[in-house]
């Protein structure tokens, strides 16, 4: 996505209509971000508005040679949901009070479904281990930046992925209940 | 890369989540309204309330009071005397002061001189023989300048912020025993131990929670051969603390043991009241006229300590601070006096005969009379003191007390003023003189309880009041000693450095 250099600058002075503009175009995949980190959904809008808040406060704090804007607003919108996380700890998540979940039956049912499973298993996943798992596998960030992120040692970051695959191998009969049935 | 994690790339990465169905233009609203709305008038957390505070009493205590010794206090004595003037009313006749009210121009320097006097006179007129008294009263004020200035003294406690979540494990040694799931079994209740691990803030350690949950509510993990139902046995969760204290296990706080020591550094400052309180026994009149002249002034403190925090609670600080101390001198004594008046008789002579004045004069009088003399005077004494002890503290909720004591150093940077000696006289002291109420070097007792509120996890704020006590000072063979007992009260910032 290529958002324009006038656009940026506008809303770097703080142009109402230029900052709804980049808000419609940001959005879709922001919400992505704070579906797939955010462990209890219900707080989807108050993350997105905590993010956006945030993105354009420090707008001018961008410098599009060091990075694209959409990148810059990911890492925003992933630190406040990881935060969010952090202040939701205690609550009974939605994760864990929906214990069950279906399993599907039809086979188209099942193409949309399999991102619901994949989700929910990611979601399952203890956070540390689902943190870095969000970080490393989907959005392609190293071990250093990871580190940075969740202000942890690196190294402690690869322990957590680790973990977090041996979690999915504990589980994959969840996520390929016919080929663990294969294998018996 | 694995085939499941290739294929959550696939499906994840720059995902986009339509619009359908949400309220974009909704968040919109509230973003924009946050956005550019007016700075308001939130409601602050109440840390922020000290912020003021501070630094008003920081202002006081660094600029303001040091500054009052640079100006000159005002030593005020006043002179009320009332005296008896003799009158010879032989010596005036009526018709000499008409006499005198015609001379015009001519006296008019002494008209009303003449006039008070017949004031005076007209109470005497059929008794010219007799002596009567003229009242006069004089007042008078010196102005001296004396310089004055004040001082103090304190110290404060330290504790340490102990993390309110449920159990810390240190990193190195535990955390990698914990296995990849998130249940210990409680077989003999419906119960399950849910562990939840976290990173901690500083990533320093990580903190891992313990809630228990029913096992109904847990998510169902995939049954595994010789596991089911699928929770994790103890003997899984290889836990240390949890294979060593088993009691520990459902109980969904824990608190674990540091192994190191904390060490934290506190700023503060704060207000003091000091009391010389002076004793004696082979004077007890000086003693009980010195006590009843000087009065507790507040005065200000602030200093820096260091605090090493060890996992029982207990600790040890040791601190440096900067304390001024006030007290006002204040005496009303009464003296004696012999006052001379000018002009304050008129003596005529007349003509036995015809009654004509011959001559007349104006004359002074010595007469006695009371000085009141009233002094003020602001008592300064400025110290550096190193406090030392140890202290105990314990979290209730989100706040910690505490409670440390220990010994003073303190020594004495200056001591000026004025006070009574011996002989009851009014006499100036500075940091040489026979008569200065402090030894260069005291030794006393601190108790200190406090209170401390968290800000973050490593910066706290506490309040704590204090009571000292200093061993005995006797200046030279002075019959009076002094006992000095010393209460604050303290604000300081506290922040973990280890």
């Amino acid at each position: 996505m290529h958002i324009e250099e006038a656009l940026i600058h506008s809303c770097k002075k703080n142009d109402a209509k230029a900052q709804k503009r980049l808000y419609m175009l940001l959005l879709p995949y922001l919400r992505a971000i704070v579906n797939r980190y955010l462990r209890d959904t219900s707080y989807e809008k108050d993350a997105l508005q905590e993010s956006f808040v945030k993105i354009f406060k420090t707008m001018n704090s961008f410098d599009q040679q060091k990075g694209e804007l959409k990148s810059w607003a990911v890492r925003i919108t992933i630190n406040t949901c990881l935060n969010l996380n952090k202040r939701l700890i205690g609550q009974p998540t939605e994760a864990l009070e929906s214990a069950e979940y279906v399993q599907p039956t039809e086979s188209k049912a099942q193409a949309v479904d399999r991102k619901g499973i994949l989700l929910k298993v990611l979601k399952d996943m203890p956070p540390d281990y689902s943190a870095v798992f969000n970080l490393f596998v989907i959005d392609g960030y190293d071990h250093q930046e990871i580190a940075e992120i969740l202000s942890i040692e690196p190294a402690l970051s690869r322990k957590r992925l680790s973990r977090a695959r041996v979690w999915l191998r504990w589980n994959e009969p969840t996520i390929n209940p016919s080929s663990m049935a294969k294998k018996k | 890369m694995n085939p499941l994690e290739e294929e959550y790339k696939n499906k994840f990465s720059d995902e986009q989540l339509s619009s359908n169905g949400f309220e974009a233009e909704g968040l919109w609203g509230a973003i924009s309204e946050e956005l550019h709305a007016e700075p308001n008038n939130k409601v602050k957390p109440l840390w922020w309330v000290f912020i003021p505070g501070i630094t008003i009493m920081f202002t006081v205590g660094f600029w303001i009071i040091p500054n009052w010794n640079s100006q000159e206090d005002i030593l005020k004595v006043e002179s009320t005397s009332e005296i008896e003037v003799p009158l010879d009313a032989a010596s005036v006749a009526i018709d000499e002061v008409e006499e005198s009210f015609a001379l015009g121009a001519m006296e008019t320097e002494k008209t009303d001189l003449v006039q008070e006097t017949v004031k005076q006179t007209d109470l005497v007129r059929k008794e010219l023989t007799k002596t009567n008294l003229v009242r006069k009263e004089v007042t008078q004020t010196d102005l001296v300048s004396v310089k004055a200035d004040p001082t103090t003294k304190s110290n404060t406690t330290l504790k340490t912020l102990e993390s309110p979540l449920v159990i810390a494990v240190d990193e190195g040694e535990y955390y990698k025993e914990i296995p990849p799931s998130n249940a210990i079994n409680r077989a003999d209740k419906n119960e399950a131990l849910v562990v939840d691990s976290l990173a901690s803030d500083q990533g320093m350690s990580d903190i891992v929670g313990l809630t228990i949950r029913e096992k109904e509510q847990l998510p169902k993990l995939a049954p595994i051969d010789g596991m089911n139902p699928p929770y994790l046995e103890l003997s899984a969760v290889e836990l240390p603390i949890l294979k060593e204290q088993p009691a520990l296990l459902g109980k969904d706080q824990i608190k674990a043991k540091r192994n190191t020591p904390a060490i934290y550094l506190q700023l503060y400052g704060g207000t003091n009241f000091m009391d010389m309180n002076y004793k004696g026994e082979s004077n007890e009149q000086i003693v009980d006229l010195k006590n009843q002249t000087e009065r507790i002034f507040p005065s200000t403190q602030f200093g820096v300590k260091t605090d090493v925090q060890f996992s029982s609670g207990f600790s040890a600080h040791i601190g440096v601070e900067y304390q001024q101390h006030r007290a006002v001198f204040e005496i009303e004594q009464e003296n004696p006096v012999s006052i001379l008046l000018d002009d304050q008789l008129i003596r005529v002579w007349l003509d036995g005969t015809s009654l004509d004045t011959l001559a007349k004069e104006y004359g002074s009088v010595l007469v006695n009379g009371i000085e009141t003399r009233r002094v003020i005077h602001n008592n300064s004494y400025k110290m550096l003191g190193l406090p030392v002890g140890v202290g105990y503290s314990k979290q209730i909720g989100n706040v910690k007390l505490g409670l440390e004591g220990g010994l003073y150093l303190g020594f004495i940077l200056d001591q000026n003023g004025k006070t009574l000696d011996a002989s009851e006289q009014i006499v100036s002291f500075d940091a040489q003189s026979d008569d200065r109420h402090l030894n260069d070097v005291m030794l006393g007792y601190r108790v200190s309880p406090s209170i401390e509120f968290p800000v973050k996890s490593d910066l706290s704020i506490e309040l704590s009041p204090e009571i000292s006590g200093f061993s005995s000072q006797q200046i030279v063979d002075s019959a009076v000693h002094s006992s000095p007992l010393i209460l604050k009260m303290n604000i300081g910032v506290k922040y973990q450095i280890k």
